[in-house]
């Protein structure tokens, strides 16, 4: 049995959000720089270099790689044995806040959606995921702030059951045909594939964690992921919507058991800054 | 090649608009105003009264973004555009008062990109998520107006060398369309 007090929860959130917001990680890095070297159009090219140029500028100054900072997506997952002395969302939206001051971040959050609209000022609350799950004793801390922009181009389609891969995949570019040019591409495509309606979405947000070099474990997914992205990368929309072959670094697919009359797809796009941290506690 | 305009567009600039071809790169000098969704609200409402907008829109740039706020010591934080196609409602009106540019990201609706080329106005984008660089290119920000507003308040620019492309220009040319067909 281990004990997490929620101040340590609450400075490792802080670190975690500011550590996104000023430094791309490692794999969206190398996939963009990738992606530059192979880059034939000559505004996708300059888009791209751009990219990495403010990636570096951002990371030196340590001041956010993108005006919008975000909704903080947190992940938390507590390996069995651990105990938290009280509710974890308090002490993770403290985190936030402080993060938000502490780092200039923009406060991009409203307390009401419809009435009123009134900004809560300091990026509260969070949204937190919590699940039990991982090694003995051991807490896995994400923090993954996502802009509103590509949030919007979110969806869930419920397929039919007996749809076939192949239907899926055509289902998943029409989507980013559609909408990918209001997202900031190139952009990383998560895909959730099963569950229950509210599943598969979550499933979609939580594909952006892999790493975007990795591949999927089993080859028929690995397969489906492959294909998607090829047909994305033909659409010509190219980095930041001004033509080229990246629209998209990577597609990646989580997936779960689902109900006999359902196939709900969710998919989750995000920017080019995909930006997300872990911490092992 | 990159042209350079100066903002508010007015005399020798303005007439630069109607040369300009979608996907010409632009580096934009001057003044120009932040203002996004709940600003664009606020302004239909006071235009919807009768009311005076907080800025002159005659030949105004409006940057469709909402900034981080400065560091201590810097004259302003990360900047980039958010998506224009949510202001398409509002922009008519403002195209109307003299409105002469607008930065922003993604296509707009094919009425709002109609209206720009026929108030003779040009619709740029500037890349999404390269905050830090564009921020570089802010000299100074003060606001303006709708401060209760956050991070969506109405603020002055001065900007220098800001990095643009023309996505439509005043001959019906599409950046986002050019760019696919070809």
């Amino acid at each position: 049995m281990r004990t997490l007090s929620l101040d340590a929860l609450r400075e490792a959130v802080t670190k975690l959000a500011l550590e996104a917001a000023f430094d791309l990680p490692g794999d969206v890095q190398s996939a963009l720089e990738t992606a530059l070297a192979a880059e034939t159009a000559p505004l996708g090219r300059e888009v791209l270099s751009m990219i990495l140029k403010n990636a570096a500028m951002a990371r030196a100054e340590r001041v956010p790689l993108c005006q919008d900072t975000g909704m903080f997506n947190v992940f938390l997952e507590l390996g069995p044995g651990v105990c938290l002395k009280g509710p974890p969302a308090p002490a993770v939206d403290a985190g936030i806040a402080m993060a938000t001051s502490e780092g200039h971040l923009r406060a991009s959050l409203v307390s009401d959606p419809l009435v009123g609209r009134g900004n809560t000022g300091d990026n509260r609350p969070a949204f937190l995921y919590v699940e039990g799950a991982g090694i003995e004793n051991q807490v896995r801390l994400t923090v993954m702030p996502k802009g509103g922009g590509s949030e919007n181009v979110t969806a869930l389609k419920m397929l039919l059951p007996t749809a076939t891969p192949e239907q899926l995949v055509e289902v998943i570019v029409e989507h980013v045909k559609e909408k990918a040019a209001f997202a900031c591409p190139p952009v990383v495509v998560g895909i959730g594939i099963g569950g229950n309606a509210d599943g598969a979405l979550k499933l979609s947000k939580k594909a952006l964690l892999r790493d975007v070099r990795k591949p999927h474990p089993e080859p028929g997914y690995r397969r489906i992921e492959e294909t998607t992205l090829e047909a994305i990368n033909r659409l010509g929309i190219g980095p930041a919507g001004l033509g080229g072959y990246f629209t998209a670094l990577a597609v990646m697919i989580e997936k779960a058991p689902t109900h006999i009359a359902c196939l709900p797809l969710g998919i989750s796009l995000s920017c080019h800054a995909l930006r997300r941290r872990s911490v092992v506690l | 090649m990159s042209v350079y305009l100066q903002a508010p567009l007015a005399g020798a600039d303005l007439e630069k608009l109607a040369g300009l071809k979608a996907g010409d790169r632009i580096l934009l000098n001057g003044v120009i105003y932040t203002a996004r969704d709940a600003a664009h609200r606020r302004m239909a409402q006071a235009l919807e009264r009768g009311g005076e907008l907080p800025f002159p829109l005659k030949g105004a740039v409006i940057f469709y973004a909402g900034p981080t706020p400065a560091s201590e010591g810097r004259p302003a934080g990360s900047i980039g555009p958010t998506t224009a196609a949510r202001m398409d409602p509002f922009t008519m009106p403002l195209l109307e008062r003299g409105l002469k540019g607008a930065i922003g990201k993604g296509p707009r609706a094919p009425e709002v990109k109609e209206a720009f080329a026929r108030f003779g106005a040009i619709y740029m984008v500037a890349v999404g998520g390269v905050a830090a660089l564009l921020g570089s290119r802010v000299r100074a920000s003060e606001p303006v107006a709708y401060p209760e507003l956050g991070p969506e308040a109405i603020s002055r620019l001065l900007v220098v060398e800001m990095p643009l492309f023309v996505a439509y220009d005043l001959q019906g040319g599409d950046i986002f369309q050019a760019m696919r067909t070809e």
